[in-house]
């Protein structure tokens, strides 16, 4: 059924290259739509937003266009999307800390969570990498922990930054690891992995894209993944359940995003050409290239997916009272 | 003969027909741009990203590369020809820099930016191919103690930015730090002096503050009298350096290219101290310290040959361990990542035309942008002749374009009309902006390298001089203390003696 809501919705799209009496859903989209990417050209999350524009901008004919507003933890970007014109043509490439994290952590922060978005759908998800240098004396997370155990708050652990989910996750593996350890806050991605480099902390958590390049150049020694499953790029290394902490999962993931009251036939559009750009082999792999693993998730599975992650950063957020005022 | 054979396959790479012409190209659509006041490396880099995007991996990146260069120099010819600096770096080339351009030398000041950048980038490269990976492991032993004690000797240098009052430089420096406080701490979460803006959460933009500061008031300033400006710019003479001058050069040339090639190593903001410490140091062994600040060419040579050694070793990171040291590297990685590549360590054994094909090609990207910039100085300077009504709103509205495009947000052009009232009430006081956007840009620096130094020693302050490389910092900081003082102290006494 929704397949053919959405390619009724492409034909009716593609007829609107005719001369047409304005109906905004029907001839969606007639002009440019701005992919918003929350965060400075060149990382990461730019280079999976401009995959997926140029994907959807040579299915639709239209350009999609990526426009990177950064800043306050990707808040004003969301901010923006959050409050334009419902209409389809402003699109979020939204991340789990703008969506789950922010709207718990920052108390005046202008919109309403994920209760102010549409989403479109899922691009990727990945599990984080605990990591810990080459030359540790921990091989395996067990041994971190009986360590912390005998010395409490002797060990550090570095992340991009205060709310981050790096931070919030690894809190919530400590606390049901029943250890504790220092937060050392880093101002982003490459500044922390240069710090867990340079000795100064004693574990971190990364994505696989950031991790993999440290394992494999002996830098790094993986010691668990936050998954549901192990990686088969490590097929050693176990998952955070099969060392026996429950509810302790965590996971770094993109969604494409549009303002909350979108028309609905215009939400369809828009996800007919993300599941069609996300099903060509071309861009897959271009994803695969920039560090991603194409995930996608039904909308139902996606909405529970943040309900969970919503409460559950809601709950850390107030338990070690981090909300920023 | 390892390196010979690297640097063969490098140099095999970087000089087939194909690669030479994107590099080419790449100087040449960087200068164009970069020459664009407020259009730094970072907002050139960007904007001419997706250009790079269909080429392959290496031609791409040697591209890049030539970008770099192109719009890094680029930003200093703004800086010298019309006082606007674009990024922290260009900040010092503007103090002596824009001053001969006054005096009608802005072809000797674009000449010596030229030819010293080239030679620092042809030394710096050597060494990036001669002891890349065991420089990266150096400058991983530069924990948050060295590096404050880093920060603390740049703030303490920085005074010798001003040429005027001492009091006056450590006001302005204080002001800086001040600005510098806004926006989110980064160990606490806490918003300070945000007004409840969400825009300030990351505290005001650089380039909007350098630009307001500098340019935006050079303009009002400018405007006072523009009759006395235009009579400058027709004193234009020779384009080259005098024989005189090239002599002056070569010593400041080549002490900035040591401490460009060092400092850039760090990636935590060692790149952006090198054209400071430059010209703090050629102003303190200068024959000529008087000059400085009224148009010195050592006050020119030393911090752009600083600069593109810095700017060239900086790749070190980068290259060896895949991490970013600036935005510029961030943004090189992220067309990396486009192209399918992820640095990481292995990238020199994995890609080794990738990686020696580039340092080559850094030496031919330094090599034509002389070739290229040297004939364009003439166009440059004629520039200056262009009547003042109709090149100052022109430069206003590259200004706005500029700050406007590093964020996307029109705050920042705000931001930078509120700098350029404040840079002007400033400059009518006799206070320079220069130190002021050292204590900006060292500010926030310090404060995260001393509470991460004591975060992680658990509150013990001794890290700081039982760590060797700290303490030596510290006791260079206290010399430079001390340098600082002694001429105002001997003032003082000369003073008491004659009553």
């Amino acid at each position: 059924m929704f397949r053919f809501i959405a390619s009724v919705a492409c034909a009716l799209s593609l007829l609107a290259a005719l001369p047409h009496p304005p109906a905004a859903a029907q001839n969606f989209p007639s002009r440019a739509v701005t992919v918003i990417v929350p965060f400075a050209a060149g990382g990461p999350t730019d280079a999976a937003g401009r995959i997926i524009a140029r994907a959807m901008q040579s299915l639709s004919g239209e350009p999609f266009v990526v426009e990177n507003v950064a800043g306050a933890g990707s808040t004003i970007g969301a901010a923006k999307v959050a409050h334009t014109q419902p209409d389809g043509y402003t699109l979020l490439l939204a991340t789990s800390s703008a969506m789950v994290v922010a709207p718990h952590l920052y108390a005046k922060i202008t919109y309403d969570g994920f209760r102010s978005f549409a989403p479109i759908g899922l691009i990727t998800e990945a599990p984080f990498i605990l990591l810990v240098p080459a030359n540790s004396r921990f091989d395996s997370y067990d041994a971190l922990v009986a360590y912390a155990r005998a010395h409490p708050g002797q060990l550090n652990y570095g992340t991009p930054g205060l709310g981050t989910v790096q931070h919030l996750g690894l809190e919530r593996l400590l606390e049901a690891s029943g250890v504790k350890a220092a937060h050392v806050p880093y101002k982003g991605t490459a500044p922390s992995l240069i710090g867990f480099l340079g000795g100064e902390v004693d574990f971190i958590v990364e994505t696989p894209n950031a991790a993999m390049p440290l394992i494999k150049g002996d830098r790094a020694r993986a010691l668990a993944v936050t998954g549901p499953a192990r990686l088969p790029a490590l097929p050693d290394v176990p998952t955070v359940a099969d060392l026996g902490v429950k509810g302790a999962d965590m996971r770094s993931w993109f969604a494409l995003m549009a303002p909350r009251d979108t028309p609905a036939p215009v939400l369809a559009t828009l996800r007919s050409l993300l599941e069609r750009s996300l099903a060509d082999p071309a861009n897959v792999k271009a994803l695969r290239e920039a560090g991603f693993e194409v995930a996608t998730m039904d909308l139902p599975s996606l909405h529970k997916m943040m309900e969970q992650e919503y409460g559950q950063f809601g709950q850390i957020i107030k338990a070690q009272n981090l909300v920023i005022r | 003969m390892d390196l010979l054979d690297n640097l063969a396959l490098g140099f095999s790479v970087a000089l087939s027909l194909q690669n030479v012409f994107y590099c080419f190209v790449g100087a040449l659509l960087g200068t164009l741009i970069g020459v664009l006041p407020g259009l730094g490396p970072v907002a050139t880099i960007a904007m001419l990203l997706p250009l790079t995007f269909g080429l392959p991996p290496v031609s791409a990146l040697i591209m890049l590369a030539g970008i770099y260069y192109g719009a890094q120099y680029g930003g200093s010819t703004t800086a010298i020809l019309i006082n606007l600096p674009g990024e922290s770096s260009s900040v010092v080339t503007a103090i002596d820099g824009h001053q001969m351009a006054r005096k009608g030398r802005a072809g000797a000041a674009l000449a010596t930016a030229a030819l010293g950048s080239f030679f620092a980038g042809s030394v710096a490269t050597l060494l990036l191919a001669l002891f890349a990976p065991p420089l990266a492991n150096l400058a991983l032993q530069f924990g948050p103690p060295e590096y404050f004690s880093l920060m603390v000797l740049g703030l303490i240098a920085s005074v010798t930015l001003a040429s005027g009052s001492v009091v006056k430089a450590i006001a302005m420096i204080v002001l800086g730090l001040i600005l510098g406080l806004s926006g989110q701490d980064i160990y606490t979460g806490t918003p300070r002096f945000t007004f409840d803006m969400q825009e300030l959460s990351d505290g005001f933009d650089f380039v909007a503050l350098a630009m307001g500061m500098f340019g935006i008031s050079e303009i009002i300033r400018n405007l006072e009298d523009e009759h006395q400006r235009s009579l400058v710019a027709a004193k234009v003479k020779s384009l080259m350096l005098t024989k005189e001058e090239f002599k002056r050069i070569i010593a400041p040339v080549l002490r900035g290219t040591v401490i460009g090639s060092f400092l850039g190593i760090l990636p935590g903001g060692g790149a952006m101290l090198s054209s400071f410490a430059s010209y703090s140091i050629e102003k303190k062994i200068s024959k000529y310290p008087r000059e400085f600040g009224r148009g010195a060419i050592e006050g020119v040579a030393g911090p752009e040959s600083a600069n593109n050694a810095g700017a060239q070793t900086s790749f070190i990171p980068m290259l060896t361990l895949g991490i970013p040291s600036n935005p510029v590297m961030a943004l090189m990685i992220g067309a990396l990542i486009i192209q399918g590549i992820t640095p990481g360590p292995n990238v020199v054994t994995e890609k080794p035309d990738l990686f020696w094909g580039v340092i080559a090609s850094m030496w031919v990207g330094n090599f034509m942008l002389v070739l290229l910039n040297l004939p364009l100085i003439g166009m440059w300077v004629r520039l200056l002749t262009v009547p003042y009504h109709v090149m100052f709103p022109a430069i206003i509205a590259f200004c706005c374009i500029g700050v406007y495009s590093v964020n996307n947000n029109t705050f920042d052009v705000y931001t930078m009309a509120l700098f350029g009232l404040l840079g002007y009430a400033l400059v009518k006081l006799d206070c320079e902006p220069a130190p002021l956007l050292l204590g900006f840009v060292i500010g926030p620096m310090l404060e995260e390298y001393l509470r991460r130094a004591m975060l992680i020693s658990r509150g013990d302050p001794t890290v700081f001089v039982t760590r060797p490389i700290s303490a030596v910092l510290l006791l260079l900081a206290l010399a430079a203390l001390v340098v600082v003082l002694l001429p105002s102290v001997q003032k003082g006494r000369e003073e008491a003696f004659k009553e």
